[in-house]
C-alpha cells in the first residue's frame, strides 16, 4: 500500500517536470533556431534550416552589412536615450503625482494607464498623426526624434508603475526630518527621497529598456528618412528577401553576452553570500 | 512632500498632447475625405463610416477576438500549472526558473517570429500546411506571450499564505478540493492580470498574423495597417478609434466582473 503510494508520487513528479520542460521548450525553440542559424553557413538558403556547415561569417556580417549595423546602432541610440529620459521624467512625475489630491490623482492615474492599455498600433498611429501635423514646418521630422518621442511616451507609464507604489510606502517623516534640520526642499528630495527609491528606479529603467529595444509596432509607424530599428530591419528585410543572416548572429551574440553577465553576477553574489555565512 | 505637486504638470501636458490631441485629430479625420494628412484638398465626407458596413471588417474583428480568446485559454492551461508546479515545488533556486522564463524574451521578438516561420516551412512540417492558418498564428502568439501569463500567477502564488492550505489539509479536505476552494480563488488576481496582459496584445498585434499568417489571417491590426498603407487616413482613423473603444469596453467589462465578484463575496 505504501509502496503504491510512493510510485504514484514519483509519477506525479515526473509529470510535473515534463510539463514544465515542455512549456519552457516551446519558448526556447526559436532561441535555439536563432543560435543554430547564427553558425549556419546556409542560414538564408531556400531550403529552410538546412545545415550548410559551421561558419563565423554571419558574425562578421554584423560589421559589414550597412543596413544591419545602422539599424542596430539606431536601435541602441533610441533605446538608450528613451530609457534615460523616460526614467528621469517618470521619476519626477511620480513625485508630482504622489503629491496630488485624491481627485487629481485619479485623473492622472487614468491618463497614465491609457498608453499601457491602448493597443500598440493605435499608439504608433497617434504619434505618427501628431508628427504629420508638424511636417509642413519640419519636413524631415520623421526619424530619430519621432521614434525617440514615441519610445519615451510608451515607456514612462511602466517607469511610473514601478516607482509610484514604492513612493507611497516611503516614510514622509524622513523628508520632514531633513527639512527640520534645515535642508532645502529640493535638496531633501534629491538626498533623502530619491536614494530610497533606487531599486524601483533601476527596475523601471530596465523594463523601459527591454520594451524599447524589442519594440516593433510603434517604431514601425514612427520610423522614417532611413532611420529604423532592429525589429523593423528584420521585418522589412525578411519581406523584401534581402535578409542578412548577421541578424541571427547579432541576436545570438546578445544572448551570450547577457548570459555571461548574469552568470558573472550570480557567481559573485554567491561568493559574497558564502563569505557572509562564514563571518557569521 | 505636497509642495511637489507641480512636478506632475509637465507630464500632464505631455499626455494631453500625445493622448488627447491624437484622439481629436483622428475624430476630425473620420469626418473627412483627405489624401493622407494633406488637409488642403480635404472635403467633409462620411465615406469612412459608409465603409464600416463592409463585412470584411466585422470578420477581422471577430477573428481577432477568436485568436486572442484561444491564446488566453491556452496560456492559462499551460501557464497556470507551470507557475503552480514551480511555486509549490521544493526547488532551492526559484530565481533560476524566473531567469529561464525571462531569457527567451531577450531575443528579438520579430526574429523569433521569423524563426518559427522558417521552422514551419521545413520539409517535415511543411506538409502540415501550418503557414497561413489560425492555429499557427495562435501557437506563435502563445509562445510569445506565455511569460506574461506565468509571471503574475507565479507572483501571487509565491505571496500566498501557505498556512491556509495547511489548515484546509488539517481539516481533512482532499487536495483537489483545497486547490479549488482555497488556492485557485486566492490566485485569481494573478490570472486576471495575466489575461489582460495576454489578451490585449494578442487581439491587436499585427506582426505575428502578418508574418505567420502570410496575408491569409486577417486581424484588426492587419486591417488598420493595410488601410494606412493605402494612405486612407480617414478610414484608418475610424478603425483605430473603433479598436480603442472595443479594448476599453473589454477592459471595463472585465474589471467590472472582477469587482462585482469581490463585492458579492464581501456581502
Amino acid at each position: 500500500m505504501i509502496e503504491q503510494h510512493q510510485w504514484k508520487r514519483v509519477l506525479v513528479n515526473v509529470f510535473k517536470v515534463m510539463f514544465v520542460c515542455l512549456v519552457l521548450s516551446s519558448m526556447y525553440i526559436p532561441v535555439f533556431i536563432i543560435i543554430y542559424q547564427s553558425f549556419n553557413s546556409t542560414a538564408n538558403s531556400i531550403t529552410p534550416l538546412a545545415w550548410g556547415g559551421f561558419t563565423l561569417d554571419n558574425f562578421a556580417e554584423i560589421f559589414t552589412n550597412r543596413h544591419l549595423y545602422t539599424s542596430i546602432l539606431d536601435s541602441l541610440l533610441v533605446s538608450f536615450w528613451a530609457t534615460f529620459i523616460a526614467t528621469i521624467v517618470g521619476l519626477f512625475s511620480s513625485i508630482g503625482i504622489n503629491a496630488l489630491n485624491k481627485k487629481a490623482r485619479k485623473a492622472m492615474d487614468f491618463l497614465n494607464e491609457i498608453p499601457m492599455l491602448n493597443s500598440e498600433i493605435v499608439t504608433g498611429i497617434s504619434i505618427m498623426i501628431i508628427f504629420s501635423l508638424l511636417k509642413p514646418i519640419f519636413p524631415n521630422v520623421f526619424g530619430f526624434w519621432t521614434m525617440f518621442v514615441a519610445h519615451v511616451f510608451f515607456t514612462i507609464p511602466y517607469v511610473i508603475m514601478m516607482i509610484l507604489p514604492k513612493l507611497e510606502q516611503t516614510d514622509e517623516s524622513l523628508y520632514e526630518a531633513a527639512r527640520d534640520l534645515g535642508c532645502p526642499p529640493f535638496k531633501a528630495l534629491m538626498k533623502v527621497i530619491i536614494p530610497s527609491l533606487s531599486t524601483a528606479i533601476l527596475t523601471g529603467a530596465l523594463i523601459a529598456f527591454t520594451l524599447s529595444i524589442d519594440d516593433f509596432v510603434i517604431s514601425f509607424y514612427t520610423q522614417g528618412n532611413g532611420f529604423s530599428n532592429f525589429s523593423n530591419y528584420v521585418y522589412s528585410a525578411y519581406t523584401k528577401k534581402n535578409f542578412s543572416a548577421g541578424s541571427y548572429a547579432f541576436n545570438a551574440l546578445l544572448t551570450f553576452v547577457t548570459l555571461a553577465v548574469v552568470f558573472f553576477f550570480s557567481m559573485r553574489s554567491n561568493r559574497k553570500a558564502k563569505k557572509g555565512l562564514i563571518r557569521k | 512632500m505636497k509642495r511637489f505637486k507641480a512636478l506632475a504638470i509637465p507630464y500632464f501636458v505631455w499626455l494631453v498632447f500625445l493622448v488627447v490631441l491624437p484622439i481629436i485629430v483622428m475624430l476630425v479625420l473620420t469626418f473627412m475625405s483627405s489624401n493622407g494628412m494633406d488637409f488642403s484638398s480635404a472635403q467633409a465626407s462620411l465615406d469612412a463610416y459608409a465603409r464600416l458596413a463592409d463585412p470584411s471588417i466585422l470578420k477581422a474583428i471577430w477573428n481577432s477576438l477568436v485568436v486572442a480568446f484561444w491564446t488566453v485559454i491556452i496560456c492559462i492551461a499551460l501557464g497556470y500549472p507551470t507557475a503552480y508546479f514551480i511555486s509549490f515545488s521544493n526547488l532551492k533556486n526559484k530565481m533560476l526558473f524566473l531567469l529561464l522564463l525571462i531569457l527567451p524574451m531577450w531575443s528579438n521578438s520579430m526574429l523569433r517570429i521569423v524563426s518559427w516561420l522558417r521552422l514551419f516551412s521545413m520539409d517535415g512540417l511543411a506538409a502540415l500546411n501550418l503557414i497561413g492558418t489560425n492555429p499557427a498564428v495562435i501557437f506563435v502568439t502563445v509562445t510569445t506571450y506565455l511569460p506574461f501569463m506565468i509571471f503574475p500567477i507565479y507572483t501571487v502564488l509565491e505571496k500566498m499564505d501557505r498556512s491556509l492550505m495547511e489548515a484546509s489539509k488539517d481539516l481533512g479536505v482532499p487536495a483537489w478540493k483545497t486547490f479549488l476552494k482555497v488556492t485557485l480563488p486566492l490566485s485569481m488576481s494573478g490570472v486576471s492580470s495575466g489575461i489582460i496582459m495576454v489578451f490585449l496584445p494578442a487581439a491587436t498585434g499585427f506582426a505575428i498574423s502578418q508574418t505567420i499568417g502570410q496575408g491569409k489571417v486577417r486581424l484588426i491590426g492587419n486591417l488598420i495597417q493595410s488601410v494606412f498603407e493605402k494612405n486612407n487616413y480617414n478610414f484608418g482613423a475610424l478603425l483605430s478609434i473603433l479598436l480603442s473603444i472595443i479594448i476599453i469596453a473589454i477592459v471595463v467589462v472585465f474589471e467590472f466582473l472582477q469587482h462585482g465578484k469581490k463585492e458579492r463575496k464581501e456581502k
